[in-house]
């Protein structure tokens, strides 16, 4: 579908006096899973689907669909649910705007080549350690996406974004006790995918938690790694979103301008940063993004506003409007969020602990609940006493409130990979409590 | 949704450079969505999702395509692009299809039979209802799903069968707070049924439990943390059967040799109190369906038998491999994904034992009455799940709620630790996630006694 059709679709609707927003997005993506020095699966599409907005009488209403030969429909769908709806002032479109933000990516190796190199891979995870028995897979996937943004106030944006990833899941055995492994790396191109790392990372993981056992119950120092305190920053993300604030469900209400975390800690977003996995120069909503501290020196400086959660509180959007596809409402999100990195090295902060746990994998991050703040995640690691790396833990829990976390933060790290949409150097955290035995 | 002769088409051609098997996957998938927070229906939508997954397997290699383009043309250029992605050698097949076969649910009510103004009505009223509990509540957030599927499975064997399922799901999250302590109640009901599924007792439900567990653990007490026996009610769901043994019997894990069950077929594996059973076929439930999304009937699978392993839960490329007919759980989220071997309703056969008696077993324990998800190593055989409502008990007397722990155990050495099993059962709904794709299941449990766990809570104790 070309951008004249859908520019003369919105003048039609112009001439209706039908405000309305359409989102067009066409969608790749490439699969390769390697599995037994096999291609187990290759898996390539293009896909193409389109939401619609439409304000009538102040009423909102949203219709998606994938066939795009029904347009008029899928605009009398959004007008029909639209009619259900009570009049809300809050929901606009952003007026006379045109921005555009298509980038340019490095020309990529062939499918053989890529085949070829990802064969390696899952040889090499065997032949590093002879305690690995099973690789259960290594998958690559690429996705790239174009997406348009037009409405009848004048608006047309339009930006791409490419991201790929492998990962691989391997198992380790000493004979008695078996252990798995999980990592991935991810980057734009292919070319800058870091996949000796990948499996030096998995095999450490999977062949030094072999043997792993629970410990007594007691108060300790954990290290979260970079993956793991990214994890735990897209909890405490969710704090930050003007939308819970203002509904009562963030344990952040109310403190703007207070101290809220450990006085070492920074967390900023910089969407435009060149390092950034996915930079973006405007929201879905066509807000400029901009970098700007969420807590400084522990002090909560801002909450994120998309169009909708600012003009309830009469303010203006901070860029934070996120639609993950063409099936959603533009949410409160994140471009390229990150906790700002700190001094000391990694193995400073791994020296510095006296009695702890080096965290490998946590389990029910999703379980958490970042309401109320309460989380209990199971977790596999290695214990550090002195400094210093001793026997491998597992089903232990760790679990506190994501408030106390935020204020137990003693220690960051000063490396920062731009691994994600969120990511964390290494943190340090004091008196956590590990269930156990 | 196509022609008899299109399907025999495109299924030619796909194969026309090479392969043992292609298979089509045709969905209509149609839904609506309703979003009511802050005391206002904040989103309604109306979704169309319509596309066709087409799947080449030659030997162990599996290729795939999908589109949204689901003219004759744009099904065409799907399979010839996957056939030049096979490029084997040139093959003339001619499938030729069976008669149709048609399975699926007729909703007493389905989408043209309701006003959708009614949605707002109900959506409201669970509002008022959840508020008006307690003034403690400060937020309700509810949501209401309605999928209409529509699927079409046609492959080179001559299979064609048509499969409809519409699920409802209704859930609602209560949020309370008092004197800076914020804490939620969630509950959810769903099922492979229409819009019938809006009863009284229903719009009741939801906005009384939700709110009834947020003030709960408002008042409820930090969880202890340590080994403990555990009763966990069969009102709490059965998250814990699905986590602690049921992806550890998905076929492609085995297969991979990441599952701690691998090579365990016919040996006991769990206390020989426990039968444990995945069946697809049971009318209404919310993991049910006429067929698998690979068109293979579904079924009901004695798995474990009295502690012993009977067999794993199949796609028919596990089957394949495992030299087994397929079991009926090849599943898939939508077309975008090919299927793999996937849980439907699992569950736990009732037992024989009292919850008093079992409750008089915890000299020190924890009585759960509703959990949470959960999450599982399959490798190690680790598990966790969340519990939302449980009691501390001592002895044999529920002492006060506890709040904001996990459990965390082993899934086989848990499964051996099962020593009291209840003459009851009790099921809850949910979404299993397992490679990036979600599909809708229902676990379920007797009220079951296991003699030591570790509950993941902050109160160190002594």
């Amino acid at each position: 579908m070309n951008v004249g059709y859908l520019f003369g679709f919105i003048e039609s609707l112009k001439k209706q006096k039908i405000d309305c927003e359409v989102f067009f997005q066409e969608k790749e993506k490439s699969t390769l899973i390697i599995s037994r020095q096999e291609v187990e699966n290759y898996q390539t599409s293009k896909e193409y689907g389109i939401g619609v907005r439409v304000i009538k009488e102040g009423k909102h209403g949203f219709a998606y669909t994938t066939n795009l030969e029904e347009l008029n429909e899928i605009i009398q769908k959004a007008i029909e649910v639209s009619q259900i709806m009570e009049e809300d002032r809050n929901w606009q479109f952003s007026k006379e705007l045109i921005l555009k933000d298509t980038k340019c990516y490095p020309e990529e190796p062939s499918l053989q080549e890529k085949i070829s190199r990802l064969l390696e891979l899952e040889r090499e995870i065997y032949s590093k350690d002879k305690r690995i028995k099973t690789v259960r897979n290594v998958v690559w996937e690429k996705t790239h996406e174009n997406n348009k943004i037009l409405s009848t106030t004048g608006l047309f944006l339009e930006y791409n974004q490419q991201y790929q990833y492998v990962y691989t899941e391997v198992g380790a055995s000493d004979g008695i006790n078996e252990r798995s492994g999980f990592d991935f790396d991810v980057a734009r191109s292919w070319q800058e995918l870091e996949l000796d790392k990948l499996v030096d990372k998995v095999v450490w993981q999977a062949t030094s938690l072999l043997g792993a056992s629970p410990k007594r119950t007691q108060s300790v120092d954990i290290i979260l790694p970079m993956e793991r305190a990214g994890e735990f920053l897209e909890l405490i993300s969710e704090l930050f979103s003007a939308d819970n604030v203002q509904k009562g469900k963030s344990i952040l209400k109310g403190f703007l301008g207070e101290r809220v975390a450990s006085s070492v800690l920074n967390i900023i977003e910089d969407p435009f940063c060149g390092e950034a996995l996915v930079p973006r120069a405007f929201d879905d909503e066509g807000m400029k993004t901009c970098r700007k501290y969420f807590v400084r020196n522990g002090i909560l400086e801002n909450y994120a506003y998309n169009i909708y959660t600012a003009n309830k509180e009469g303010k203006i959007s901070t860029g934070n409007g996120v639609r993950g596809s063409f099936k959603a409402l533009p949410q409160v999100g994140y471009f390229n969020l990150y906790i700002e990195p700190g001094e000391k090295s990694e193995r400073e902060l791994i020296e510095s602990v006296r009695n702890g746990v080096y965290v490998i994998s946590l389990m029910g991050l999703h379980l958490a609940d970042t309401i109320s703040g309460d989380f209990s995640l199971g977790i596999e690691g290695l214990w550090i006493r002195n400094g210093e790396f001793l026997d491998p833990v597992a089903e232990m829990t760790i679990s506190g409130n994501l408030k106390d976390f935020l204020k137990n933060i003693s220690g960051i790290g000063n490396k920062l990979n731009f691994k994600g949409n969120i990511n964390s150097p290494m943190l340090k955290l004091e008196d956590i409590i590990l269930a156990g035995k | 949704m196509i022609s008899k002769s299109a399907l025999e088409e495109i299924l030619d051609i796909s194969l026309s450079k090479g392969g043992d098997f292609s298979e089509l996957f045709f969905e209509v998938n149609n839904s609506l969505y309703f979003y009511f927070d802050d005391n206002r229906l904040e989103e309604a939508v109306v979704g169309e999702d319509i596309g066709v997954g087409l799947r080449v397997i030659l030997g162990d290699r599996t290729f795939y395509g999908y589109t949204t383009d689901v003219s004759l043309l744009g099904l065409r250029k799907l399979a010839q692009n996957l056939a030049e992605a096979v490029f084997l050698r040139d093959q003339n097949i001619k499938v030729v299809l069976s008669d149709k076969k048609e399975y699926g649910i007729r909703p007493l009510k389905d989408k043209g039979s309701f006003e959708i103004k009614e949605v707002y009505d109900i959506l409201r009223m669970m509002n008022e209802k959840a508020r008006s509990y307690d003034s403690r509540i400060v937020q309700f957030t509810s949501v209401i799903r309605t999928v209409d599927q529509k699927v079409l499975i046609a492959n080179t064997d001559g299979d064609w069968v048509e499969d409809r399922r519409v699920r409802t799901v209704v859930y609602g999250l209560s949020v309370g707070s008092y004197n800076g302590v914020i804490q939620t109640g969630y509950e959810s009901i769903a099922g492979m049924v229409g819009w019938e599924l809006f009863t009284e007792e229903v719009i009741n439900k939801i906005p009384y439990e939700a709110s009834r567990r947020a003030i709960l653990l408002l008042e409820a007490k930090e969880a202890p943390a340590g080994v403990m026996p555990v009763v966990i009610s069969s009102k709490a769901g059965g998250v814990l059967i699905h986590e602690a043994v049921g992806h550890g019997l998905e076929a492609d894990l085995v297969d991979k040799e990441v599952s701690v069950y691998k090579d365990k077929i016919g040996e006991k594996v769990a206390s020989e109190l426990v039968t444990m059973v995945d069946a697809g076929v049971l009318e209404g439930m919310y993991g049910s369906s006429g067929v698998d999304d690979e068109g293979v009937k579904t079924n009901y699978n004695v798995l474990i038998d009295r502690g012993v392993l009977k067999g794993y839960m199949h796609s028919r490329i596990t089957a394949k491999k495992f030299n087994v007919p397929p079991s009926g759980n090849g599943r898939r989220q939508n077309f975008r994904y090919p299927p793999i071997p996937r849980m439907t309703n699992t569950f736990i056969l009732p037992g024989e034992s009292k919850l008093e008696d079992m409750l008089q077993r915890l000299e020190k324990g924890i009585y759960v009455v509703k959990m949470g998800g959960g999450q599982v190593d399959t490798t190690s055989g680790d598990f966790v799940f969340a519990i939302e409502e449980g009691y501390f008990v001592l002895n044999g007397e529920i002492k006060y709620p506890i709040r904001g722990a996990t459990l965390i155990g082993n899934g086989p050495k848990v499964l051996e630790k099962i020593e009291m099993v209840g003459n009851d059962i009790g099921f809850a709904p949910g979404t299993c996630g397992k490679d990036g794709q979600g599909v809708p299941v229902t676990d379920g449990m007797p009220t079951i006694l296991i003699s030591e766990i570790t509950i993941g809570g902050t109160e160190k104790g002594e």
